[in-house]
């Protein structure tokens, strides 16, 4: 064989290697895209400060909360990849709420009551029975089983000095602001009133949140104080225990054998958790059959999955519905104007939006509460949501805005795929989008400060916790104390959300949800988008994969 | 020797200094605000407001970098972790030492394949295996190290089962992600030992060998690759520093917890104390590198000593060959 044929051999191999680099770069962009995902979750999920999940499944994906519950216990072990490292565990003392410590900390602890994921409905964990007292008490009655881990029982004082936590360093965020520790007493050994800021009936499903874990006062003191607690958390009466945090590699959980909870059987012994930023990498781990579960993967990504026979991928909504708000406040003349939003309303597609925000598997929003939720109205017709491309240049052409004209929006790059078929929709009617992706930093300060014409931002909607609605809240738009939305409101809007809050009546509470509705509709405030979905990667033989608050996986179900 | 080394550590001081004050003046035109990444979300306006007070985010540029400077000179305080709350140094000192084992088993594997790969090129130049070795060293150049790290693990872990795609729990993690930083440097390594080796091949002494009647298995061994290593020693003096901080990518897709993910994720936190405190310690670590290659070319060549200590006012021979 001479040079010549030798050369060409290798160009040609080394061509052939590089298509497939091409591939696979294109995977690691769409990694890339993960972690800005993941935290622009969490960015909607607090600015929403809402939630606990409904559960969909998507054709040809396993769903979440589908598996019977695992009857078995072994000395296994299960390893789940998470995106990122938490920066504590126990959230509370220290004023964070980060998902993966969320889940994490859901594992050590229990809270009062917890929701049934499957139905929406609040039931009994630590609690076994509760009566509002008025619109702002809860009286709970406290299981006499419990033992935490030092060994000590479950006292309704443990249940005051947790809100006392709460309420400290937290009382910032959600976990503290809405709960009254001045209030809160503990009637006896196993009964304790919990008070509230605000009334808001649904509060009661937001104390299932893993933040508002119940842990004793002797506990944490032995961890050396609440602070030192956070990195350190031997607390709570939680179906498995804190033994590891190796800083930048894992974090290890052990069953708790002695768990008050004897039907639960936790299948695996022991629980790791790894940090992997990159989502194609956590996949691949599933793949070797280094890990169990790669949690949090871009749903795009997730359904290349799809066909594969070696993992399994699940993809599930949660109820949280993404939205597309204008900017209405001074300054953006453009969007203040109700010709123009009216324009771009009619100018999107909005099929083609859930397509790519789903991957192939959802559909267009009808209303801004998911359908799986008990306040869900139809504010629109599948007709109303259709492509009217003349409607929206006429529109624009009545707002003096004939002659086209440019907006702008910011994102992280998850949501680059739905932008781009926005700007293209908005293309065809003279609408010039500029697209401004950031990192997480970046977005939140544009995001509060208002530097957007458009935002898509998604709000957590199966219950009416006090945040609903938090972009039209005047007191949040007065404070900048929200991610995104109009930036403007008005009294009649502010004062219906927060009668719809207190409202008791769950039937006339959707009723007054449902005129809101139709105010933004005819305001066109904002344009409802589709159903947000998690999705994970799992071994092919791990069943039991349940959800706690925002969809967040549960990972003390998991079994074989 | 003691005055060269004296004055090459008191170069430090500029050096660090210029480090801190870049990364001081792209912290203040990097949008994104430290207090509220602390704080989260739900922080009000007046609780960022307190946070960036306490933090003296509020004081002029110039005043928060002195003191920053001030604080590592009195006290070796290289600040706290805005998430975690930890001195900054007893975060990095793990770390530098689990990317420093990833960065001193990459260097032995690229050096090694590259040397091997150096001398077979050069021992038959101008034919097929010349042109070849060429190629495959230039592929892995080439092709972007992440790229190369995802072929690996769908290989090693996903197919073979015989490596663990991410995370260094067990030594055997630690083989990729070396692998990955090697490869990309063996095209550099083989180029060096092939031009270092056809240079000295041609001196007067190889001739003279070969008149004598020794094999060419000695005089190649023996003779002539003694004298081509020293340029490639050069090299990996270089690699070794410039490897510790440029393993970020790869640190991130193989998850390992090493300094350069730490500076990663740090970036992406705006938690600029961590940000500062990787960057100055890949300083100093990279300066303290440098001085030794430096010192370590005296001992392998003491004709270099009076080129080294001059400050390079004449480069060495070797070094010419190097960069050919």
């Amino acid at each position: 064989m001479n040079l010549k044929k030798v050369t060409a051999l290798a160009l040609v191999g080394a061509m052939a290697l590089s298509l497939a680099a091409c591939g696979s770069t294109g995977t690691t962009a769409s990694t890339a895209a993960t972690g800005a995902g993941a935290s622009g979750s969490a960015a909607s999920a607090a600015a929403a400060a809402t939630s606990s999940d409904t559960t969909g499944t998507v054709s040809g994906a396993k769903g979440a909360n589908q598996d019977a519950a695992n009857t078995t216990a072994t000395d296994e072990t299960l390893t789940i990849g998470l995106a990122s490292e938490p920066s504590a565990l126990w959230g509370a003392p220290v004023g964070k709420t980060e998902n993966e410590a969320q889940i994490i900390f859901s594992a050590l602890t229990d809270r009062l009551v917890k929701v049934d994921h499957t139905t929406g409905e609040v039931k009994p964990d630590l609690a076994t029975s509760w009566e509002w007292v008025d619109s702002k008490h809860c009286k709970f009655n406290l299981r006499t089983d419990v033992t935490m881990t030092d060994g000590t029982p479950l006292t309704a004082d443990d249940v005051v000095y947790s809100v006392s936590v709460w309420t400290g360093a937290s009382a910032n965020t959600d976990t503290g602001r809405f709960i009254d520790a001045a209030t809160t007493k503990a009637d006896d050994d196993h009964t304790v009133t919990i008070g509230f800021n605000t009334p808001a009936p649904d509060l009661l499903s937001m104390l299932d949140w893993s933040n508002f874990g119940i842990v004793s006062e002797d506990e944490v003191n032995a961890a050396g104080g609440a602070e030192a607690a956070a990195n350190n958390p031997v607390l709570g009466s939680g179906k498995y225990k804190f033994k590891e945090w190796k800083r930048g590699q894992s974090i290890t959980l052990e069953r708790n054998d002695n768990y008050w909870d004897k039907d639960w059987k936790g299948y695996y012994k022991t629980i790791v958790f790894t940090f992997t930023s990159d989502a194609a990498a956590r996949a691949m781990a599933v793949q070797s059959g280094d890990s169990q579960v790669a949690y949090d993967m871009p749903v795009s990504q997730a359904s290349t999955y799809l066909a594969s026979t070696d993992v399994q991928t699940v993809m599930y909504t949660f109820g949280q519905v993404g939205h597309l708000w204008y900017n209405m406040s001074d300054g953006h003349d453009a969007t203040q104007n109700q010709k123009v939003r009216e324009a771009i309303d009619k100018a999107l597609d909005y099929d083609a939006i859930a397509q790519v925000g789903t991957a192939g598997t959802g559909k267009a929003a009808l209303g801004y509460f998911d359908t799986d939720s008990k306040y869900y109205n139809q504010t629109y017709t599948e007709d109303e949501r259709k492509v009217d491309v003349e409607g929206a240049k006429a529109l624009l052409k009545e707002a003096g805005y004939e002659s086209g004209l440019e907006l702008t929006a910011i994102g992280l790059q998850d949501v680059v795929p739905v932008y781009t078929v926005m700007q293209e929709n908005l293309r065809a009617v003279g609408i010039t989008l500029n697209i401004k992706t950031t990192d997480t930093a970046q977005f939140v300060q544009d995001a509060f400060g208002g530097n957007y014409d458009i935002i898509d931002v998604g709000e957590l909607t199966d219950a009416r916790y006090p945040t609903l609605l938090p972009f039209l809240r005047s007191a949040n738009i007065a404070s900048g104390y929200v991610i995104g939305g109009p930036k403007a409101t008005t009294d009649a809007i502010d004062s219906a959300i927060e009668t719809a809050i207190e409202e008791t009546d769950e039937a006339k509470a959707k009723e007054e949800l449902g005129a809101i509705e139709q105010t933004m509709k005819e305001q066109t405030i904002v344009s409802n988008l589709y159903p947000e979905m998690h999705a994970s990667v799992i071994a092919k033989d791990l069943k039991g994969y349940t959800t706690i608050e925002r969809g967040f996986m549960d990972p003390t179900n998991f079994y074989k | 020797m003691a005055k060269y080394v004296i004055k090459r550590l008191l170069l430090l001081i500029p050096i660090l200094l210029g480090v801190s004050a870049i990364i001081f003046v792209l912290k203040t035109l990097t949008p994104g605000d430290p207090a509220r990444q602390i704080l989260g979300n739900d922080a009000t306006e007046e609780q960022i407001s307190a946070k960036r007070e306490e933090l003296g985010l509020n004081d002029p540029v110039i005043v928060q970098y002195v003191r920053y400077v001030g604080n590592i000179v009195t006290r070796g305080d290289f600040g706290t972790s805005y998430r975690t709350n930890e001195p900054v140094l007893s975060e990095i000192i793990p770390r530098l030492w689990t990317s420093a084992k990833i960065t001193l088993g990459a260097v032995a594997i690229g050096a090694i394949l590259g040397i091997l790969l150096g001398i077979l090129s050069a021992l038959r130049k101008y034919t097929w295996v010349d042109s070849l070795v060429l190629v495959i060293s230039m592929f892995f150049q080439s092709v972007p190290e992440f790229v190369v790290g995802l072929v690996l693990i769908t290989v090693f872990a996903v197919k073979l089962h015989i490596l663990p795609a991410a995370g260094i729990d067990t030594p055997l993690g630690y083989i990729m992600p070396m692998l990955c930083i090697g490869l990309s440097s063996v095209a550099s390594y083989t180029r060096i030992t092939r031009s270092s080796m056809l240079e000295v091949l041609s001196e007067d002494y190889i001739r003279t060998a070969r008149a004598k009647g020794q094999t060419e298995k000695n005089i190649t061994y023996h003779h002539a690759l003694r004298n081509a290593m020293i340029p490639v020693a050069q090299s990996i003096g270089t690699s070794l520093g410039n490897s510790i901080g440029g393993g970020m990518v790869l640190e991130t897709v193989f998850s390992v917890p090493g300094v350069g993910k730490y500076i990663v994720d740090s970036i992406n936190q705006r938690n600029y104390p961590s940000v500062l405190g990787g960057a100055l310690v890949i300083a100093i670590v990279l300066t303290v590198i440098n001085l030794l290659v430096d010192l370590s070319f005296i001992l392998i060549d003491p004709r270099l000593k009076s080129t080294i200590i001059s400050g390079g006012a004449s480069k060495p021979k070797k070094a010419k060959v190097a960069e050919a």
